[in-house]
């Protein structure tokens, strides 16, 4: 365009919307219009290529990539012939539930700052579900190996710290918090989960149950490469469940 | 020659006889041992009924019935029995119950307990009364088929007469147990189940309704009321004591020689599984596929029927064996081990209970190698609070080290000392093996 010509976009009441240079998107090209002396036209992006590396597209990649988990979980625990169409009927619900969750973050945040960021808590929240599924099934694992109660604790602490991340990344997307301070934050909340949880399982301590209870998941391994005792030392080991039993039928009911 | 045929009623030979036939009538049932066939049903009733008491308990503040039960006269001193589970409440929970008795003719006195037999189910009562009449506990020589007449008060509508069949003792029980053909109901636990003349054959138990009843032969009664009545008899500890000492003299006796090396074994697919740990268990087998199912669940089941009431809300004294071989063609190795885990730990084991008689369970779960087998083994029990020194106890296992196949074995007993419990968990484990 002759450099002497000024091209302005008005509104309807001759407010000014945008000067030279702009942008105008008519897809899928995207044209800039500037005056010839400007710098020369930075190459536009391919609009495609934008999409998948938009907020937007990233949500739908790793939604896609989760929901593919979340089928492949519910079909490792389907045993019928119809075990496709139940694996993503129950692939399906998963989903739902995260895009619930993922709401509840983006109105938060929409309320705090004035975006929602729907697509980045959508990223997070599958990131999250699929961490926690892939621990669930570790934990299963380990104990099966090391069938001992003393591992609740460290898989606890795992646990906890799972979440409390959660809550970092989270605040990380709906705020403009420092690290540290969203650090404090999520631990103040897992603190008071962790708190309210202990106060139910404390009050339920002593709750009388008829029913047995116990971790039954065994793991597709070489028997021969399963740790094992022999039936005597496991007789021997029972000792320890008699205590505990003598000591719970000394207490008042 | 002429021949004189004889004939009965001429002349004195005649009279003589006639005299013997009338006075073998009026003998007859004044005999030991023998049945007068002639007896009838309201005979019976008329005769024997006031010999058979109600057995009502009560809240200690109430006047309102918690249990009725029948109950029976067996000497002149005012004893009386019936079953234990008919006073259960009294020997659970002293101090909050209080039982009474009432005759044939309405009177109701107050009566204690004097002894009990849990295994049984009988108890022994005393009442202040000084019976005229009773019934005898001697009775033997009963033949199948015979005919036998149960007395008591079912479902409180007055005392009633039942007439049955006696079709001896039950085979292979833990204790004796006699099958009667009759209709018994709630309410007629205690009463006795007599001959035509007054003796007794049991006492009323159980029904599992369609006129199968179960009697309590008279002979565990009689050894009870000698028990209670011998110089110096006393209850060491209290009832509760005493109910846990029978109870656990009774489980060692038949535990005893469960799931030895020579008892025998079923086999399920690849593996050898203990089966029939001992004659008086029944055992059932069946198969398992849904239609749409990509997997087949092979079972095979034993257990006693001989549970041991303690009250209302908790049996015991039973066993069960239970194998389930889970096997599959189509699935992957880690989908039938995801099938197989939830096998393992199928929410089935719920042994009810009542949170004043037993505790919680405590469990703990081990990898045990029996050989060449590997098994993931999980044993759970829980205490008896009111009964010292009884647990109920669970063992299951499940085989391992197959992509397809596995067995799931669940041992359950109740109302067994914990060194019985550990020695059959050790016992049950070693005698699961894989055949290679």
């Amino acid at each position: 365009m002759d450099p002497v010509m000024h091209l302005e976009v008005v509104d309807r009441d001759d407010r000014v919307i945008h000067r030279m240079p702009f942008d105008a998107s008519v897809f899928p090209l995207t044209i800039r219009i500037a005056r010839s002396a400007d710098a020369a036209a930075e190459e536009v992006a391919n609009r495609d290529a934008r999409l998948v590396t938009s907020p937007v597209g990233r949500a739908l990649l790793v939604g896609a990539a989760a929901f593919a988990v979340f089928c492949g979980f519910m079909w490792m625990h389907t045993y019928s012939r119809s075990a496709v169409p139940a694996a993503i009927g129950g692939g399906l619900g998963y989903m739902l539930g995260v895009l619930l969750y993922t709401m509840l973050w983006a109105v938060g945040g929409r309320v705090a700052t004035g975006s929602s960021r729907f697509a980045r808590h959508f990223v997070w929240a599958c990131v999250v579900t699929v961490t926690l599924i892939l621990l669930g099934v570790a934990q299963n694992a380990l104990l099966f190996f090391l069938p001992s109660p003393f591992l609740y604790v460290p898989l606890a602490v795992v646990s906890i710290t799972a979440v409390a991340t959660t809550i970092f990344g989270h605040l990380g997307i709906a705020s403009s918090m420092p690290p540290v301070r969203r650090w404090r934050v999520a631990g103040i909340a897992v603190a008071s989960i962790a708190a309210l949880v202990g106060l139910a399982v404390y009050s339920g301590w002593n709750d009388f149950s008829t029913r047995v209870d116990y971790v039954g998941a065994i793991e597709p391994l070489s028997a021969t490469v399963i740790p094992a005792e022999s039936p005597d030392d496991f007789a021997h080991g029972l000792d320890a469940v008699k205590r505990k039993l003598d000591r719970k039928g000394s207490r008042e009911h | 020659m002429n021949r004189r045929r004889w004939r009965p009623g001429a002349g004195i030979a005649g009279v003589l006889l006639r005299i013997a036939q009338v006075t073998a009538v009026l003998l007859t049932p004044l005999l030991p041992g023998s049945r007068a066939a002639a007896q009838s049903t309201p005979e019976v009733f008329r005769r024997f009924s006031d010999r058979v008491v109600k057995i009502q308990v009560y809240a200690a503040r109430s006047t309102a019935k918690t249990t009725l039960g029948s109950g029976f006269y067996v000497d002149g001193s005012g004893t009386v029995i019936t079953n234990f589970h008919v006073v259960s409440k009294l020997i659970n929970e002293p101090g909050r119950y209080r039982a009474e008795l009432t005759d044939v003719r309405g009177v109701t006195v107050p009566v204690t307990v004097v002894a009990i037999d849990v295994v049984s189910d009988l108890a022994v009562l005393s009442s202040p009364t000084r019976p005229t009449a009773w019934l005898p506990l001697d009775t033997t020589g009963i033949r199948r088929g015979e005919r036998l007449y149960s007395l008591g008060h079912p479902q409180d509508l007055g005392l009633s007469i039942v007439e049955g069949t006696y079709n001896g003792l039950l085979e292979h029980t833990l204790y004796p147990k006699i099958h009667f053909t009759g209709s018994l109901n709630p309410g007629m636990s205690g009463g006795p189940t007599i001959t035509s003349d007054g003796h007794v054959a049991g006492i009323n138990v159980s029904t599992e309704g369609n006129e199968i009843s179960f009697l309590v032969p008279a002979a565990r009664a009689r050894a009870l009321v000698a028990r209670a009545h011998a110089p110096g008899f006393r209850v060491p500890g209290g009832f509760l004591a005493d109910a846990a000492r029978q109870i656990l003299a009774y489980q060692d006796l038949y535990l005893r020689d469960m799931f030895r090396p020579s008892s025998p074994t079923v086999r399920l697919g690849s593996y050898r599984l203990p089966t029939q740990p001992a004659p008086f268990f029944k055992c059932w087998g069946d198969t398992y596929q849904k239609p749409d199912s990509q997997y087949t669940v092979l079972s095979h089941q034993c257990s006693t029927d001989d549970e041991l009431f303690i009250s209302d809300e908790q049996e015991s004294g039973v066993a069960e064996v239970d194998h389930r071989l889970v096997t599959t063609t189509t699935l992957s190795t880690a989908r039938f081990f995801s099938l197989y885990s939830t096998r393992f730990a199928l929410a089935d084991l719920d042994f009810g209970g009542d949170e004043r008689y037993v505790t919680s369970f405590e469990c703990q779960t081990r990898n045990v190698a029996n050989g060449a087998t590997r098994m993931r083994v999980l044993f759970c029990a829980r205490a008896y609070r009111k009964l010292p020194g009884l647990y109920d106890a669970v063992v299951r296992a499940a085989t391992l080290g197959s992509a397809n196949t596995g067995v799931v074995t669940t041992l359950k007993l109740s109302g067994v000392s914990f060194p019985n419990a550990r020695e059959l968990a050790r016992r049950y484990i070693g005698s699961v093996s894989w055949i290679q």
